[in-house]
């Protein structure tokens, strides 16, 4: 019972009180790049969802069966890296073949996915905060959904904003910026809830 | 095939040259890295039990704690302490003289609302020119530990300074626990 | 290119962060005050001038198809470097940054330049637009981190400058780091404009 409710409140803290992309900062560059469109939005969130829990479960094995067994712990940043970049090409090919319209829809930014400070960011997380096998898995799944949520409501929110009289010191980035600050405003809500 | 041997050379051979210098840097700052970790630890231990000429770690049921000796006898007793903050666990050291009341607080680690929680550091509690954390001296299992009550709270931050109190409960607590 | 311009280059034209709109994650995150944005400033630059440096030495005998994962392996290898240099020396600062030190290894504006720059053009150059870009950066995190610091926290690099209580405590929370880019950029917008 103490574990599931462990488990649940790492995965509401994931989600939405320390919100990565809104309150952690991470994984900013795919966010504002590509959240001008609904699918692609869509697509990369998915993307993130599958890349993020692959890469947490290998990181973590690798971490704590090779790594730390053999007293390697300075590679972690460097073959973290690489294996993530290993696994993100890998999906690329499976997107490439078997969901080509997906693939077109995402364009350039599937590659950056290796450059997504926060699938890494994530994996060093994990052995930060010593968490278990399952406790990361379920951290990932936090963090990816919340950022799949976040990158889709700012998706919305930036296509309807399209057709609004926006002055125009402040169309496109600008305006961008100022909406992702009211919502982090209102992401800061969640803070105390769930007693954590 | 001869391309791919080479590129599984050059790989390798700039892969043992990274890893070899980095093994160099590591062996290089690690002895001042445990230095600083262990100097911390003692900083913290000496603040809360002050006297302390001597510390001694203990372990029970996973739990670390520090005994503080001055002249070959404990003085105090200094137990870890992770209560709910605001937005993440605050880690705190609660010093426990031998007669039971509090002889010191050390805040470790904590993510509290900048300007609001994370004043639990301040050292300058509301113009008093002592910390916030001092006002806990002195108290002990018998005391209520309550925001508004016997502790002034922050302002703004009832429930950081609530989370502080619980920290210390919890310490008075286990401190019952270990020893007589 | 002369030496002048790779240097001013990254300051101005291509200034990575408001132009390139890459590092945007170090940028909100560690600019909360002007200390910390220094010390990610001086981080980063260490990293991607060693980077640029080496990379530019190494370009001739480096095989064009394996470059990305050796470009990974000289960045990753520096970031470690700095990051057990920072710990061992500068904890405070080190605590304060946490998580982004080793994340400098995924900072787009490294891998960018490494791969743009580094890897085509000589020794001299490649550290010279190394230095220029390191400063463009450092520039904008400092600035936002004293913006930041002042009408957060009513000072500066530590020193009072008025009462904490008429500070607005949510420009050094989240949203205040949205806040702050986005008004800079239209800032750029204007001053560009009176340009033209």
């Amino acid at each position: 019972m103490d574990q599931a409710k462990n488990l649940f409140s790492i995965f509401f803290a994931a989600f939405l009180i320390n919100n990565i992309l809104l309150i952690r900062f991470l994984g900013l560059c795919s966010f504002f790049g590509i959240s001008n469109h609904m699918e692609t939005s869509i697509g990369m969130g998915t993307a993130v969802i599958f890349v993020m829990m692959i890469s947490s479960a290998v990181s973590w094995t690798l971490y704590h069966f090779v790594l730390f067994p053999l007293h390697l712990e300075f590679l972690r940043t460097a073959s973290f890296i690489l294996v993530i970049a290993a696994l993100v090409q890998l999906e690329e090919l499976y997107i490439k073949k078997s969901l080509p319209a997906l693939y077109r829809s995402m364009g350039i930014y599937l590659p950056l996915i290796t450059t997504n400070c926060a699938i890494l960011a994530v994996a060093f997380l994990n052995i930060d905060y010593n968490y278990s096998f399952i406790q990361s898995l379920v951290y990932a799944f936090g963090v990816s959904l919340g950022y799949a949520v976040v990158i889709l409501l700012f998706a919305g929110i930036r296509e309807r904003m399209s057709g609004a009289p926006i002055p125009k010191l402040f169309q496109g980035y600008p305006i961008a910026f100022i909406t992702a600050a009211l919502m982090a405003l209102a992401f800061l809500g969640f803070t105390s809830m769930f007693g954590f | 095939m001869k391309k791919t041997v080479n590129y599984v050379v050059t790989l390798s051979i700039f892969c043992i040259i990274a890893a070899g210098s980095l093994a160099f840097v590591y062996i290089y700052t690690m002895p001042q890295i445990n230095r600083l970790k262990e100097q911390n630890t003692r900083l913290a231990v000496t603040s809360v039990i002050p006297g302390a000429a001597e510390i001694k770690e203990e372990k029970i049921d996973n739990q670390v704690y520090f005994i503080g000796m001055k002249d070959g006898k404990s003085i105090g007793i200094a137990i870890k302490s992770t209560p709910k903050g605001y937005s993440a666990p605050i880690q705190m050291l609660v010093g426990i003289d031998a007669q039971g009341n509090v002889s010191g607080i050390a805040i470790l680690d904590q993510k509290e609302t900048p300007g609001l929680g994370a004043n639990i550091l301040t050292k300058d509690f509301k113009g008093t020119g002592k910390a916030f954390v001092d006002q806990f001296i002195g108290k002990n299992a018998e005391s209520i530990l309550k925001a508004n009550q016997d502790i002034d709270a922050l302002t703004g931050a009832t429930i950081s300074t609530n989370a502080v109190c619980e920290g210390v409960r919890t310490a008075l607590k286990l401190k019952q626990e270990i020893k007589p | 290119m002369s030496y002048k311009e790779d240097f001013v280059n990254g300051i101005f034209r291509e200034n990575p962060v408001l132009r390139l709109m890459i590092g945007l994650c170090p940028t909100l995150a560690v600019s909360t005050s002007a200390i910390n944005a220094l010390g990610m400033s001086i981080a980063t630059a260490f990293v991607l001038i060693f980077s640029n440096l080496f990379t530019a030495l190494l370009r001739k005998i480096i095989p064009d198809e394996i470059r990305i994962p050796v470009f990974i392996i000289i960045v990753s290898t520096f970031v470690t470097i700095s990051d057990y240099i920072m710990q061992a020396y500068t904890p405070d600062l080190y605590k304060a940054l946490g998580v982004f030190i080793p994340l400098i290894v995924v900072n787009c504006i490294i891998l960018g330049r490494v791969e743009a720059y580094a890897y085509k053009n000589p020794v001299i150059n490649s550290t010279l637009d190394g230095i220029g870009m390191s400063l463009g950066f450092a520039i904008i995190l400092t600035s936002i981190g004293i913006i930041r610091e002042i009408l957060g926290a009513g000072t500066i690099l530590g020193i009072t400058l008025f009462s904490p209580d008429l500070a607005a405590i949510v420009m050094i929370l989240p949203p205040g780091a949205f806040i702050t880019i986005g008004f800079l950029m239209a800032l750029l917008n204007k001053l560009e404009k009176r340009d033209i």
